[in-house]
């Protein structure tokens, strides 16, 4: 094309400008972390996975979550938010959507796989990618002995 | 017509004339819609200010009538005024505060003889109070109660009382500053659970609880009034066709409406079908977090990336910890 403004608009420096733009732009709130989560040798179907900075050893910030889908997590999904780095409390709750027990209340649509499961881990900075087994105990729910604190199954 | 050539430069536009200037408008106007959006949102916000800054008086007049706040989600109470020891499904403490926000004749149609999923509590129920819903959220009519049982499709609220810190047991460790607090954890693995921390939390009647006849008022408070939480938001859209948005008259019924724990982070949270319903989490429209009332009815807004464990310590009134909003 003859065009006259050639000197002034180069195509592919105006896409390579658009491209630094949005990459600084875009900046994310939180680490994105993603993986499996299976319990018993499979996938766990639903339910919800949280990071929360683990206070008894020195961390603090932002919590992130995201939502458990067949067996797979991701923070950068909807319903999902970016941790921060560091040791981590690892919180898991495994559901099963369509099975709801039998004499359960009105409000009750599905059954639990196992209680809340909590664990540890630590988070790089940067694209996390952390798979997690939940124990079969887990099913058995947290343990709490007579005097003390809670302790993780 | 047009036979100078000249003459028809001069007059016209150029197609690139014409090009720059839409071009322009189109960049001035994609610069202000965003802005105009922004100048809603916060108007919209202000409105929700205002209407928890009355409903946090209303508590506050409710304790100077009555020397207690109202019990936070009734569970097994005795009816009103007492008929024998048979018990029926507590109400919610929005239900009490009515009169302290100007819903006096509201408050005097409820029948607290009967629970509140009764027929005879139908017309209160289903009766939409503006001053209970965020601007931004959801409509009223939006999200009804789903549920079957008794009084059928009463609309929700926005508004939620704070029961305080929650964990999966009971004796929950919390670890702020360095020291470690405990909490106390009603119910703990159920859909039932709730913290004994919270301003607004569970009450009940009947014996074996250590929510039986549990009365909160100001002194209390012991962290002080201006750093306990006492009412969020939650105004969220859901995904899908969920709905876990219940009656607002509703107090303890398997789980509680008018009140959840502090155990989720700000907007993370919704109702997994099972396990969860008082953990579900604060959340709302606004951009970045959430608001709260203080106990000395201040309102706060409270960013979704609040440390967790200040957050829970903010939601209990007695640990004794010094957790402000400002640290």
């Amino acid at each position: 094309m003859n065009c006259r403004f050639g000197k002034l608009f180069q195509i592919p420096r105006i896409i390579a400008l658009a491209m630094l733009f949005v990459t600084i732009g875009c900046g994310k709130d939180g680490n994105r972390i993603s993986g499996t989560i299976s319990f018993n040798g499979q996938p766990v179907p639903a339910g919800k996975i949280y990071f929360t900075p683990d206070t008894s050893k020195g961390n603090s910030g932002a919590a992130g979550f995201a939502d458990i889908i067949d067996g797979k997590y991701d923070t950068s999904l909807p319903g999902g938010r970016g941790a921060s780095s560091g040791a981590m409390v690892v919180a898991i709750e495994g559901i099963d959507p369509n099975n709801k027990p039998a004499g359960a209340g009105e409000d009750v649509t599905g059954s639990v796989l196992f209680p809340r499961y909590e664990t540890y881990a630590e988070i790089a900075g940067g694209d996390a990618v952390q798979d997690f087994v939940v124990p079969p105990e887990a099913a058995d729910g947290p343990k709490q002995p007579a005097g003390g604190n809670y302790v993780s199954p | 017509m047009f036979s100078n050539p000249r003459a028809r430069a001069v007059t016209g536009f150029t197609l690139v004339e014409l090009l720059v200037v839409i071009a322009i408008i189109g960049v001035m106007v994609g610069l202000l819609l965003p802005a105009v959006q922004a100048a809603r949102e916060a108007a919209r916000r202000m409105s929700c200010q205002n209407q928890l800054k009355q409903i946090g008086l209303a508590l506050h007049n409710h304790h100077d009538v009555f020397g207690r706040f109202p019990p936070g989600a009734e569970h097994l109470v005795f009816p009103r005024p007492a008929s024998g020891t048979t018990t029926v499904l507590g109400t919610s403490w929005i239900v009490h505060t009515l009169p302290f926000f100007e819903q006096q004749s509201l408050y005097e149609r409820y029948d607290f003889s009967v629970a509140h999923n009764h027929a005879n509590n139908a017309v209160v129920g289903n009766t939409v109070v503006p001053t209970i819903y965020c601007p931004s959220g959801p409509a009223p009519s939006r999200y009804t109660d789903p549920n079957t049982g008794g009084v059928n499709g009463n609309p929700s609220t926005h508004y939620l009382g704070v029961m305080g810190p929650a964990g999966t047991t009971d004796n929950w460790p919390v670890v702020f500053a360095g020291q470690t607090y405990t909490f106390r954890v009603g119910d703990a693995a159920t859909n039932g659970a709730w913290s004994f921390h919270g301003i607004l939390s569970h009450f009940r009647h009947t014996a074996g609880s250590i929510s039986t006849n549990r009365v909160v008022s100001f002194r209390d408070v012991i962290d002080g009034t201006s750093n306990t939480l006492m009412i969020g938001e939650r105004s969220v859209f859901l995904p899908g066709n969920s709905n876990d948005y219940r009656s607002w008259i509703r107090g303890n019924n398997g789980g509680t409406s008018a009140c959840k724990t502090v155990m989720n982070p700000i907007n993370s949270t919704n109702y997994n079908g099972s396990t969860n319903f008082n953990h579900i989490s604060f959340g709302s429209q606004h951009p970045g977090g959430c608001q709260f009332v203080l106990g000395d009815a201040s309102v706060q807004f409270v960013s979704e990336t609040i440390d967790m464990a200040l957050y829970q310590m903010l939601s209990s009134m007695g640990e004794g910890a010094v957790a402000s909003l400002s640290n």
